[in-house]
């Protein structure tokens, strides 16, 4: 009878496999094989047997800044836009303070600051608690009214966010931002919302955006930017 | 004369400095700019309040209800806004609140 199969532990077979032949060994779930690795990457599937490691903010939502903003008129939040791996990002402004009823402006920008040529084009519109809307609009403008509803006092932090969009494929200048804000406003003391969107008539290249607030009250606020990945 | 800063924030730091030369220059004009268009914007809000008191009571006007002598007189007040109170001071006072209620507190805003 031709023996077909060998079974190693009733034989009560020990010993240890040559390293010349691990190659061809299966490995169990979970074995790497991997010797090294970089510290805070990922392991991930490349497509077959072979794993790798990535980083670990490759994720859809990849955090590029954080922290607070001190005590300033102008912000320039630049550096972070990378048009090879996001066309979107997201900005989340809270805990905004110092604003006096003023609004916020908004433009584009570089490491060089803001572009403040009039060529922007937003609207903008929001509703009070006391039940009375509120407008923004600019044709041609050298800015942005982004937050115009809000005004923090110490006591009434206010708060916003907005998609901010950096398309080199778009075929009209696709850089524009979208977004809604909302705080309490002292002068007529009411809470309001607003939304609002605009839009740069310009090929620049931008790396960033300015907060500019047009009252000139030094404004403080905690900031978060992410990348969403293409 | 106030100092202005401004804040650079990039992925490899912050910094936050003075404003200064040519740029102050700017930020000094738009400051003057803004603080005089101060009246301007009070009526604008001033504008978007009577807006909504007049929709509150547009159905006034309808053909099968009657609007009182009160309620003509209320809303013409209102129309006539612009007209009556015409400086800052006057929007102050339109726009003054009461601190507990938060309710408009000027005589126009008091619907019959």
């Amino acid at each position: 009878m031709a023996l077909s199969k060998i079974d190693l532990d009733k034989a009560g077979v020990t010993g240890t496999l040559p390293t010349s032949n691990l190659d061809t060994v299966g490995v169990a779930q979970g074995g790497t094989g991997l010797t090294s690795g970089t510290t805070d990457q990922f392991l991930k599937f490349t497509g077959t047997t072979t794993i790798a490691s990535a980083a670990d903010n490759a994720g859809t939502y990849v955090k590029l800044l954080g922290g607070s903003a001190g005590s300033s008129v102008t912000h320039n939040i630049v550096g972070f836009v990378d048009t090879s791996k996001y066309n979107n990002y997201f900005i989340y402004l809270s805990n905004m303070q110092g604003q006096q009823g003023n609004a916020i402006d908004f433009q584009f920008a570089d490491g060089g600051g803001a572009f403040t040529a009039s060529n922007y084009w937003y609207a903008g519109h929001g509703w009070r608690s006391s039940d009375n809307a509120v407008n923004l609009n600019g044709e041609s403008t050298s800015q942005i009214e982004l937050m115009a509803p809000n005004d923090g006092g110490a006591n009434y932090p206010s708060c916003g966010w907005f998609y901010m969009t950096i398309n080199p494929n778009s075929a009209v200048d696709g850089k524009t931002i979208q977004g809604m804000s909302w705080g309490y406003r002292v002068d007529v003391s009411d809470f309001q919302i607003c939304n609002v969107a605009g839009w740069q008539d310009d090929t620049n290249t931008v790396t960033g955006f300015t907060l500019h607030a047009t009252g000139n009250d030094a404004t403080t606020f905690d900031y978060e930017v992410y990348g969403i990945t293409k | 004369m106030p100092t202005y800063y401004k804040n650079t924030i990039t992925p490899e730091g912050s910094t936050r400095e003075e404003i200064t030369g040519e740029e102050l220059t700017i930020l000094e004009s738009e400051i003057a700019d803004f603080k005089s268009k101060s009246g301007e914007r009070k009526l604008k809000t001033i504008k978007e309040i009577r807006l909504a008191k007049l929709k509150e009571t547009d159905f006034y006007a309808l053909g099968d209800v009657t609007m009182s002598d009160a309620m003509k007189t209320y809303r013409q007040n209102m129309r006539d806004i612009p007209a009556n109170h015409t400086d800052e001071a006057a929007y102050d006072l339109l726009l003054a609140r009461d601190p507990s209620t938060k309710e408009l507190t000027h005589n126009v805003w008091s619907k019959p």
